[in-house]
């Protein structure tokens, strides 16, 4: 056996200049799962967004890479009417789509492809909407069928979007994944030819890397678009390896068969101590977990016991024991990678004598007695609720409270929330797009204690004046300084202890360089290079 | 010997019709409605599940049912798969080179292994050279497949850096597929990357071949130590020890070729060991093989894939045994008549 393995290391140290060269050129990617589709209408999984929306499409506006800020993108400039209700966008000329086996397109992006790709999602007799035999979850999720009462095309290159009412969160909902734009040409050929399901298998997009070869539960590869619209990648071709155990897929890391790795384990980040090639890459997730208090029910109706309740809990201890330093502390109730964030508010320390103090001036100087709901099951922003609630039960019996724990399970719970039957519930909250209404309007308005989704019931009049103004004007600035005065409001008033913000984690090979990650979940690789290797001793 | 393929291939219909009537009543007796079984899931349009209703006959009779199931089965018809929405039997096809050819060299690495272990077992009997060897096999029959494989992988790997960890071949390859067998791929694409494709394909068989080979190769080599027992005690031995022929002529030639029809018999079963064995070593292994698209299958609840992929399998099984009786029968006259 011993002079197989000889016999292979000598036969092989000929073709190191070939192993060299390819891998120079490649960037192998160590993924969690097989996408779905390839066409990011159709789905919500952020596995299926990473290797279809990213590599393949564009967007008529996307995020800047690391950032949730709006850039052009297929869209050059727009104008919006000062009602705030039309959008008039100007098209990118010139945008090519990609040549493949199955497909040569005869013209570049134009206004229909946009119409093509929003009516299909949005009208329900539109022939590419039946034939699909699908659903269009982020579609209807995000409420367009409502809101967009019209799509029109100007000319070949200007497209008008009429919408219902007044939401200046728009531009962020077409930068999602869902609105990539898909080309009208190739489609119609489809439809012809009966073969529409192409569009999910044999994938046209304009975006930075074209569909090269596709194995289930093996891997996928694609390659340079050679007539991409923005500078030409550097990365001549890119795989992933579709690994779904975290183990076999830190050890394809380690042992150099990937360059990048998808989220790793805990204790995967602690064994990277041992390896100087390794590089951890994370940044905050777009979410919160946080400690609801119900106003609606004394003594929680006193701002000063929710803020004695937020200075008793030590919040340092939570992210070691559940979160294992996957997540940091939160002060605000919106993540801080998402603009208008307010890094000047105070955060609320971990201070038992303090929060005895507060306890005492609200006028419970024998505390009370309270319960916890916390959930079973297990969620990207909050891993353990059980030990969480558990952790904070021994917090508070320092500061002589008594507290029961009351384990549901989350769909149970969060129908009792709703209506209201809690005093405290952990919970939390995962962004669907970059836009801070989508925290604080939603979870935190007067109007969302109808529906229950306020599970503090709390209804502050100018916290709430504040969301109203913030969501009907379209200055950016203006908006900025609305959201940081009302989380300051926020932090006043205390309807929450907000928990944590959980981290999204990636490990990388040193070669790798400009790999950004968007706070808004998943990996892009373009603009990704890799550095001039230094591959002599690997082998 | 017209009798005895005959008889073989009675056995061969009659075992076919089993395991299908076998998983047609499985299929019945899933908790699930049948229809919803074959869809996979429930779509929005109850229409749609109506039509598809009619066209699987899922309201005619019992037997009526079965028949249509066994006519849809031989026109190559397994329905189609949930996740993919490919046809079953091009999935089937699609993975069962990488199988293959993971079995194969296992079968290899078993057979040039496990032969002359029982041999020298058998030979060197009652001595440490038996005591090892039986202890060696010993521990191969029993050691959990999972483990053995991530050991491996543990050491090799990681730690010698000498095999690959998982797949088929490095993924900086761009390999075209042409017959599915990535050995023969990689040459194929000799002037894009020489013979580095190939020698690494060639690296990457090494530690998943020696994880399937182990369980056979115990079984083969205690198979072949009491075999050759056997027929070194028997008389025709003891002859030719006493016409004075050499050692060697009268284990490997004379002792050897008697053992190896039981031998024969043994390695026919392993290919339903191997096939099973696949499942978990193109688990660990990342090979994409059939093992792993039905183990995915599972996961994802399509149950198309997993009644016509284990109908395929067992097929499969049945085909190899029937043709190692076969040769059995060509191989040893006494038994092309049957008794």
């Amino acid at each position: 056996m011993l002079a197989v393995f000889v016999l292979l290391s000598l036969t092989s140290c000929g073709d190191d200049a070939i192993m060299q060269q390819a891998m120079a050129s490649t960037l192998v990617y160590c993924s969690e799962a097989s996408p779905e589709t390839f066409n990011p209408q159709t789905t919500t999984s952020g596995s299926t967004f990473d290797a279809s929306a990213r590599p393949l499409y564009n967007r008529l506006v996307e995020f800047k890479p690391g950032t949730l800020e709006v850039l052009p993108s297929l869209a050059k400039t727009w104008k919006v009417n000062s009602k705030g209700t039309v959008y008039t966008f100007e098209l990118r000329k010139n945008v090519h789509f990609h040549t493949t086996p199955w497909f040569s397109p005869t013209r570049p992006f134009n206004a229909d492809d946009v119409i093509f790709s929003f009516n299909r999602q949005r009208r329900s007799q539109d022939p590419f909407h039946v034939s699909s035999q699908q659903d269009f979850p982020y579609f209807e999720t995000q409420g367009l069928n409502d809101l967009i009462v019209d799509i029109k095309k100007l000319d070949n290159y200007r497209v008008q979007f009429k919408l219902s009412k007044t939401t200046s969160p728009f531009l962020s909902i077409l930068a999602m994944e869902f609105a990539s734009i898909l080309s009208a040409e190739y489609a119609e050929q489809l439809l012809e030819k009966n073969a529409i399901d192409n569009l999910s298998s044999k994938p046209i997009g304009t975006g930075p890397f074209k569909l090269k070869r596709y194995q289930p539960d093996a891997f996928i590869r694609y390659e340079a678009h050679e007539h991409y619209w923005k500078t030409k990648e550097k990365l001549k071709h890119l795989v992933f390896a579709i690994t779904p155990d975290p183990y076999l897929r830190f050890a394809r890391l380690t042992a150099g068969e990937c360059d990048v790795m998808s989220n790793p384990l805990p204790v995967h980040l602690s064994a990277l101590a041992k390896e100087d090639d390794l590089n951890i890459l994370s940044t905050p997730g777009l979410n919160i977990a946080y400690w609801a208090f119900n106003t609606r029910k004394p003594p929680l109706d006193n701002p000063l016991v929710r803020k004695a309740l937020s200075h008793a809990v030590n919040r340092e201890a939570i992210i070691k024991a559940v979160y294992r330093g996957s997540a940091e502390i939160a002060k605000n109730p919106i993540p801080p990678g998402m603009w208008s964030y307010n890094h000047s508010i105070e955060d609320h320390e971990y201070d038992p004598q303090y929060a005895r103090n507060l306890l005492y001036r609200a006028g419970y100087p024998d505390g009370f007695s309270l319960d916890i709901w916390a959930f079973s099951e297990q969620r990207s922003y909050n891993p353990n609720s059980r030990k969480t609630a558990e952790l904070i039960q021994q917090d508070l019996r320092k500061i002589g409270l008594t507290v029961k724990i009351v384990n549901l399970e989350l769909a149970t719970l969060l129908k009792k929330v709703r209506q209201g039957e809690h005093k405290t519930a952990l919970l939390g909250w995962v962004a669907d797009n970059g836009d801070p209404d989508n925290f604080l309007g939603t979870l935190l308005s007067c109007e969302a204690t109808k529906s229950g989704q306020n599970s503090s019931f709390w209804c502050n009049e100018e916290f709430d004046s504040i969301i109203k103004d913030a969501r009907s004007i379209h200055s950016k600035r203006q908006r900025t300084k609305l959201y940081k005065r009302a989380q300051s409001i926020f932090k006043k008033e205390a309807p929450w202890m907000t928990l944590a913000h959980t981290r999204q984690t990636l490990i990388l090979r040193d070669r790798v360089k400009n790999l950004v990650m968007s706070p808004a979940g998943g990996v892009s690789f373009s603009k990704v290079e890799l550095a001039e290797a230094k591959q002599e001793e690997t082998n | 010997m017209l009798k005895v393929i005959s008889r073989q291939i009675l056995v061969l219909i009659l075992s076919f019709l089993g395991i299908t009537l076998l998983f047609f009543t499985l299929t019945q007796l899933t908790p699930d409605d049948s229809n919803v079984v074959w869809q996979g899931h429930v779509r929005s349009a109850d229409s749609a599940l109506a039509q598809k209703a009619i066209e699987l006959g899922v309201d005619d009779s019992y037997v009526y049912q079965y028949i249509n199931y066994l006519r849809n089965i031989l026109s190559g018809d397994f329905g189609l798969s949930i996740t993919s929405n490919r046809p079953v039997l091009s999935e089937f096809l699609n993975f069962i080179p990488a199988t293959l050819e993971l079995g194969f060299f296992a079968t290899l690495i078993a057979l040039i292994l496990g032969i002359p272990a029982g041999v020298a077992a058998a030979t060197n009997k009652n001595t440490w050279v038996d005591s090892l060897i039986m202890t060696v096999t010993l521990i191969g029959y029993s050691i959990p497949v999972f483990w053995w494989g991530m050991l491996l992988i543990f050491v090799f790997s990681l730690f010698l850096d000498i095999t690959p960890v998982a797949g088929r071949i490095s993924f900086i390859f761009d390999i075209d597929k042409v017959t599915g067998f990535m050995l023969v791929d990689s040459l194929l694409a000799y002037p894009k990357y020489q013979l580095a494709a190939f020698f690494d394909a060639l690296k990457h068989l090494i530690l998943p071949s020696i994880v399937l080979a182990t369980l056979p190769l115990a079984v083969i080599a205690r198979m072949t130590r009491s075999a050759m027992l056997e027929v070194l005690a028997s008389e025709y031995i003891l002859t030719a020890k006493a016409k004075g022929l050499s050692r060697f002529r009268i284990i490997w030639v004379h002792g050897l070729r008697n053992a190896l029809i039981p031998i024969i018999t043994v390695i026919g079963l392993q290919s339903s060991i191997l096939l099973t064995g696949a499942v978990l070593t193109e688990t660990i292994f990342a090979w994409p093989g059939i093992g792993k698209w039905m183990v995915e299958a599972i996961y994802r609840q399509d149950y198309p894939s997993i009644q016509g992929g284990i109908l395929l399998i067992s097929s499969i099984v049945i085909l190899i045994n029937i043709s190692i009786d076969l040769l059995y029968a060509f191989i040893n006259p006494r038994l092309r008549k049957p008794v």
